[in-house]
């Protein structure tokens, strides 16, 4: 005779079931077998993080469907695995060393640093996982996978080798989104955009020639010390007359042309704006365009560098009245007007971006782009609800190089050595350690300090655990996927695009 | 995870580049979640978010000050909105929490999420529970179903409407919680779960039988058959929920193994005994075969369509039964009016058991006119008078508020009366007063002569 207790008591029932589940192998997946596979590949939680309500949901989504499908007589693989999250990763090391240690990252040598890294991933990783244990997730935990492991470091390095030989990954100057904290390049989604109440200032600058002034309205009069150029519109007839014409920067006493730019918004301020190609990103497509000098006057610290003269050793933030100050010492501002100002920052250290020009690793685009588009479009790969395909077209139009370096300790070391006495020289080596060349003479060689962007190993994610590069059984009968659950995270997104197509 | 959206453009670049294959035919992006935040306006602009303390009184149903504002926001620690999913764990156990989650998981951007949705699908968890303890209580009972007489099958041709209706909705819900997982429908597929689980077998069906479950009405052999019914449409269910909610089902699921354990496969019996042995003789919940729809021939619209009738007829006698304040203990005679010619008159009359059990009755008279039933109250439904007259107790009770109401406003007429036949009170007052004093009056002379009528 079978009886139930008067009440449900989850408490006891759940623990006891899901160490019955996983003793008898339910969750497993085999490779082998002729069933008709069916495969999730989890989206990898944060390996130090801990479940909120958004894994809960959508670890509860996929394990409903995992369990449906293999109720159903499928073959099923619920993929697990953990995400070493480069910057989060780091900067709560960081945070951590800094409190027990009193030392900053850069105090360490990098090999110690990294050991801190790992005993911090071994001591929480567990949190994460037996919670999504709770939440009775039926994954195959036999093949649990970290985007750190040697199989992954693997992949990402045959990976870069393979795009880098294609000619689709290369390394160049690039105008980054800069963390002066972190000092680091953040990719265009990991900056948040805040309004703030700033000012717009009106500077004069000098014509050359003596006949009189052009006026600039700035948002960043601390930055004119590294203009190369005036601009105005070419539709503007106010100021036909002016273009070509020389100007006498003040304080860097530089000549700069006055040039007509499309790009140039007749209506914004006095219709008349300074170009400092390093230090925004309009500013650095018009650079290109023309062909301006590019000055920088920043360094990775966030402070002014020697190309700000009398000013250097200033940060960014105190050289702004400075400047302003030494303009009206000068008789050069004009006036000052409130101003709501729209500023990046960075996601994770909440400092204030600057736009910084850098040598990156990037990951060409303009070949994708179509093939993104076609894939949805062509419905190789559908999108539900539905109502999101325009969002992902959008997206996929407004593509820019993906810049995939970082300026962290914490990930995938970037696989290029490069020549001491002539950097040009590069060995790309996806092998384990070092290349060959760089055994025979170590002194002569040094690796790139950087490590790949986060998101290039979880890129690889849905092949690189089923044991990319190998050809392995489970690629083949788990690849494709079956479907990708994930949360849409794309609000933010929206407005930052638009800042960069100006 | 900051940005899904860029990390699914970068997977199907890098799969096409390396794999020369898009990672996944299809993409599923959930909303995000939004939880209510609360807040005071502070003087001197801007607002303050209220205390973990506070913000859980109102949500526990505290009343909310005016002072208070509310709404739904992204969750965030800096608006005090987050809800932590192990403390709902803790609470509510886990198979309420993915409930709620999957229930909750709409196709909008948007997913609101507070306390009360966990605790509704606690209340969810409860209820299977006690409608599965009441299975096993009842197979267990003065007349046990063993193994043996399983193994047999059910007999169908003595199958009511009452079964053949829930057989009939236990294929439509098997279809219909497939399609929409198919379609990440979620939403719909906890919701039709839990419907057929709770409104349809708990509410409907197993009222339904229990007087022959207990041996008050019908055959042995009916008893049996419902007994097995239970068997089969809980082990059905069992499957249906597992994957929302793993853990009450596993268990219950393994229960119904333990009561049935030695059980066999008997040739030729009918398709729903056989689909259940088979499931009972997985080794668990989770590697038995998900339902699916069993015999398409008994998705029976004209049973639904006569139920749905006996349904409305239910819900209208209830809802006469609230109008009249009855207690839910008080039985009464129900009395239905309507044309001899009426189908639907036919269909109540052949079903009237079904209404008997979902009611509390002593008895339901059909009648081609109206019966005298002096005090009572009636009810409309498609071209039908459902009446219940007032139970003797009650009628007592209401002779004594009549003859009370019949002396106030014997006083009352009295003394408009003597007012109207006052001549200074007639010539002086305003025209509209005079003029309102007779129609009240009036209203009050037809009230006393309703009472009189009702009390002779």
């Amino acid at each position: 005779m079978t009886e139930l207790a008067k009440t449900y008591e989850a408490k006891l029932v759940d623990d006891k079931w899901y160490q019955f589940w996983k003793k008898q192998g339910f969750f497993k997946a085999d490779s082998t077998s002729s069933k008709q596979p069916y495969c999730i590949v989890m989206p990898p939680p944060n390996v130090t993080g801990s479940l909120h309500m958004g894994h809960a949901l959508v670890s509860t989504l996929q394990d409903i469907l995992i369990r449906w499908k293999r109720m159903l007589g499928y073959e099923v693989l619920w993929m697990p695995g953990t995400d070493h999250a480069g910057i989060s990763t780091q900067t709560v090391v960081e945070r951590h060393l800094m409190k027990t240690h009193g030392k900053k990252r850069k105090d360490f040598p990098r090999e110690e640093f990294l050991n801190h890294v790992w005993t911090w991933k071994e001591e929480k990783e567990g949190n994460i996982l037996n919670q999504l244990q709770r939440m009775g997730s039926s994954c195959d935990w036999s093949r649990l996978r970290f985007t750190m492991d040697e199989g992954n470091n693997r992949a990402v390095r045959v990976m870069f080798k393979k795009m880098y030989d294609d000619g689709l990954i290369y390394r160049g100057d690039y105008l980054v989104n800069w963390d002066p904290v972190t000092q680091t390049a953040l990719a265009d989604d990991e900056v948040e955009y805040e309004d703030r109440q700033s000012f717009l200032w009106h500077l004069k600058y000098p014509l050359k020639d003596g006949s009189g002034f052009v006026q600039v309205a700035t948002t960043r009069p601390e930055t004119m010390l590294g203009d190369t150029a005036i601009a105005v519109s070419p539709k503007d007839s106010r100021y036909t007359h002016l273009i070509g014409k020389m100007v006498l920067l003040p304080i860097a006493n530089r000549e700069i042309p006055i040039i007509a730019d499309h790009r140039v918004d007749a209506t914004f301020g006095t219709g008349m704006v300074k170009v400092t190609p390093a230090h925004d990103p309009n500013d650095y497509q018009m650079g290109l365009t023309h062909e301006l000098e590019f000055i920088n006057i920043m360094t990775p610290e966030g402070n002014i560098n020697e190309n700000g003269g009398a000013f250097q050793g200033l940060s960014m933030e105190a050289a702004r009245p400075a400047v302003v100050a030494e303009m009206k010492k000068l008789g050069f501002l004009e006036k000052v007007e409130p101003h709501l100002n729209r500023v990046g920052v960075s996601y994770r250290s909440k400092a204030t971006i600057e736009p910084f020009m850098s040598k990156q690793w990037f990951v060409k685009m303009d070949g994708f782009a179509k093939k993104l588009q076609k894939a949805v479009h062509d419905g190789k790969t559908q999108i539900i609800p539905k109502n999101w395909d325009n969002t992902y077209f959008h997206w996929v139009n407004n593509l820019r190089d993906w810049c995939i370096s970082r300026q962290l300790w914490w990930g995938h070391r970037i696989p290029i050595w490069y020549r001491r006495d002539d950097p040009s020289q590069m060995i790309c080596y996806d092998g384990e350690g070092m290349p060959e060349a760089v055994k025979n003479d170590p002194d002569a060689w040094m690796q790139d300090e950087d490590v790949l962007d986060t998101w290039f190993s979880s890129a690889l994610w849905p092949f690189s655990t089923l044991g990319w590069p190998e050809k392995t059984e489970e690629l083949k009968k788990f690849y494709p996927n079956s479907v990708l659950v994930t949360g849409h995270d794309i609000l933010f997104f929206l407005g930052s695009t638009h800042d960069f197509d100006g | 995870m900051t940005s899904s959206f860029f990390w699914v453009a970068r997977m199907i670049l890098m799969g096409e580049y390396a794999m020369d294959q898009v990672p996944f035919p299809e993409v599923f992006l959930h909303g995000l979640i939004y939880g209510k935040s609360y807040w005071r306006n502070v003087e001197g602009g801007g607002i303050a978010y209220l205390s973990d303390a506070e913000r859980r009184e109102y949500e526990q149903g505290k009343p909310i000050p005016k002072d208070v504002q509310c709404k739904w926001e992204k969750m965030s620690k800096s608006k005090g909105n987050i809800i932590d999913p192990l403390e709902i764990i803790d609470d509510y156990g886990t198979d309420a929490t993915r409930m709620a989650l999957c229930a909750s998981a709409t196709q909008s951007r948007e997913i609101d999420l507070d306390r009360r949705r966990f605790e509704e699908f606690r209340n969810f968890t409860n209820k299977v529970w006690n409608g599965a303890r009441f299975v096993f209580m009842n197979l267990d009972g003065e007349a046990p179903l063993t193994v043996q007489e399983f193994e047999q099958g059910l007999n169908e041709s003595i199958l009511g409407l009452e079964d053949r209706w829930i057989l009939s909705k236990m294929n439509f819900t098997i279809q219909s919680v497939n399609d929409k997982l198919g379609g990440y429908l979620f939403d719909q597929a906890a919701l039709e779960a839990y419907d057929f689980f709770w409104k349809e077998f708990c509410s409907y069906y197993l009222e339904i039988a229990k007087p022959v479950l207990f041996g008050k009405v019908g055959t042995p052999a009916e008893r049996k058959n419902k007994q097995k019914l239970l068997v089969i449409i809980l082990c059905q269910a069992m499957r249906l929920i597992h994957p929302m909610a793993p853990f009450i089902t596993e268990e219950l699921f393994q229960l119904l193994k333990q009561r049935f354990e030695g059980i066999k496969l008997n040739p030729s019996i009918d398709p729903y005994t056989t689909e259940a042995i088979q499931a009972l003789l997985a080794e668990a919940c989770i590697v038995a075969p998900y339902p699916k729809v069993v015999r398409a021939s008994d998705l029976n619209p004209v049973i639904e369509e006569s139920f749905d009738l006996v349904g409305k007829v239910v819900y209208t006698i209830r809802n006469i039964r609230g109008e009249m304040k009855l207690q839910p203990g008080v039985a009464t005679a129900v009395h239905i009016v309507g044309t001899p010619s009426d189908p639907h008159l036919k269909m109540i009359s052949d079903h009237r058991h079904i209404i008997a059990a979902l009611v509390k009755t002593t008895g339901i008279e059909i009648h081609h006119s109206d019966p005298n039933l002096g005090f009572s109250s009636t009810g409309v439904l498609d071209g039908m008078k459902i009446s219940i007259p007032l139970p003797d107790e009650l009628l007592q009770q209401e002779k004594i508020r009549l003859a009370k109401e019949k002396e106030r406003l014997e006083i009352s007429i009295e003394k408009m009366k003597v007012q109207l036949s006052n001549p200074e009170f007639v010539g002086n007052a305003p025209p509209q007063l005079v003029e309102k004093h007779k129609l009240q009056l009036d209203q009050a002379e037809r009230a006393l002569a309703e009472v009189s009528k009702k009390l002779s």
